[in-house]
């Protein structure tokens, strides 16, 4: 956050008369009215955010994403790596990675520039764009839309990633929700229960979750057992009720955002955690992150012949990136590490049992209730487990884990 | 279940839940994933 400024939080009064006007004006302004005002929307919600000390910074890395993409498109791989390497270099200096930045998420950049927030979210979308223009997915690329594009007050401080393609496509009015009046009641609704869930559940919650800096040696593993659920079910409430709010304003609007959240606490596997949990980064990942480097490990020469070892170098890479996007700090790349681990290991336990069962065998087994509640069981609590990587330093989740161990009887 | 019958109830929804937010809302709540 800028320096100076007053952020507009979700349950404010600016910010709600803000949604309500974009609500009534964008869907039915039309031309360039109506990208000056959704611009004019935006540009209001952030400069709360970022100060208008922030703005320029704010504004020239946007920018610079969107001339990156006009200057891609129909050119040679080589423009596009570099334009990659510029954006990168930019996110990697405005994030304060260059400065060994502290793992708190707001707050000024060792650089003492304006950190930027949502800035992780811009720089997915932004490096989405140039790829995309420069394999000739995008047509429609125009300043305005693309500031809008970037700078949507639905989805700029924390997603969901909106994919370019599909928010271009709804500006012209093509949009999923059919015009009923039902439909807007539902997104109303939706609007109201994660207003609830972010505003009521969440904070009620807050007291009793994990956080860095609690007296790990006078509490009980019972205990911190229960502040890391308290953690899973927390971030739930807290991120997927801010995706119901912006989402069900995004439907009032006639610009939806892509969902985020599917029942995370039915996962049977890690896979399907990070399908039902900001499902929205998993897909970029997989699109931008794994599936290149996979073709491009399947390519190579030493990891060619052998198909697994090219899967979970990239699996492992991937889910490295996802934890370093979190934040600046080891333990996010530690967090990303422990679920890239998990993602490998459930890849061999699925090969070695379809060997031994068969493909048929294999499904009915998994069919199983009593296999589908262990599956479930082991997912939640490997996955609350593993946000100790998320919320603490690696040297505060040993120390956890250790009393853990001790309370369950695996350690003296 | 008619249209009209079903718009109704999820009206009652929304004021119900209103007046729940109106009574409960925690005036600061500062999200997880805010600033990454």
């Amino acid at each position: 956050m800028g320096v100076g400024c007053v952020a507009m939080p979700l349950n404010s009064l600016p910010f709600l008369l803000l949604a309500v006007c974009a609500v009534f004006v964008v869907p039915v302004a039309r031309g360039w009215l109506r990208t000056t005002i959704f611009l004019a929307i935006n540009l209001t919600f952030v400069v709360s955010y970022w100060g208008l000390g922030g703005l320029p910074v704010g504004l020239t890395f946007c920018l610079a994403g969107f001339l990156c993409a006009r200057l891609v498109r129909g050119r040679s791989t080589a423009a596009l790596v570099v334009s990659v390497v510029i954006l990168t270099a930019m996110f990697i200096y405005l994030r304060g990675y260059a400065g060994g930045g502290a793992s708190a998420p707001t707050r000024l950049s060792a650089a003492g520039i304006f950190a930027i927030a949502g800035l992780s979210f811009l720089f997915f979308k932004m490096l989405h764009v140039v790829v995309d223009a420069s394999s000739g997915t995008i047509e429609r690329l125009t300043l305005g839309r693309y500031l809008n594009y970037c700078l949507n007050f639905t989805t700029v401080l924390m997603g969901p990633i909106q994919r370019y393609q599909d928010f271009a496509a709804q500006w012209d009015g093509e949009t999923p929700d059919a015009p009923r009046f039902e439909n807007y009641v539902d997104a109303a609704n939706r609007t109201l229960r994660g207003f609830v869930k972010a505003f009521i559940f969440a904070p009620t919650l807050a007291p009793y979750i994990l956080r860095p800096g609690m007296p790990i040696e006078q509490m009980g593993g019972l205990e911190l057992l229960a502040a890391i659920y308290a953690f899973y079910i927390f971030l739930y409430f807290d991120f997927s009720g801010y995706c119901d709010i912006v989402i069900g304003i995004g439907i009032l609007m006639g610009l939806r955002p892509p969902e985020n959240f599917r029942f995370p606490f039915l996962a049977r596997d890690v896979s399907s955690y990070w399908l039902r949990v900001h499902r929205s980064l998993t897909t970029w990942l997989t699109d931008y992150v794994f599936t290149p480097f996979y073709r491009y490990a399947l390519g190579s020469t030493a990891m060619g012949r052998f198909q697994f070892l090219a899967l979970s170098a990239s699996l492992l890479l991937t889910m490295i990136i996802a934890g370093v996007w979190h934040g600046t700090a080891w333990h996010f790349a530690m967090f990303g590490l422990v679920h890239g681990v998990a993602l490998v290991v459930v890849r061999v336990y699925e090969h070695v049992m379809t060997r031994r069962m068969g493909k048929a065998g294999f499904r009915r087994f998994t069919e199983r209730p009593a296999v589908t509640a262990a599956a479930v069981f082991l997912t939640y609590n490997f996955t609350s487990l593993a946000y100790l990587f998320f919320v603490l330093d690696v040297h505060e989740s040993v120390r956890v884990m250790e009393r853990l161990a001790v309370t369950a009887g695996l350690a003296p | 279940m008619s249209s009209r019958y079903r718009v109704a109830l999820k009206l009652t929804w929304m004021a119900i839940l209103i007046v729940v937010l109106i009574l409960f809302t925690r005036v600061r709540h500062d999200f997880v994933y805010q600033g990454f």
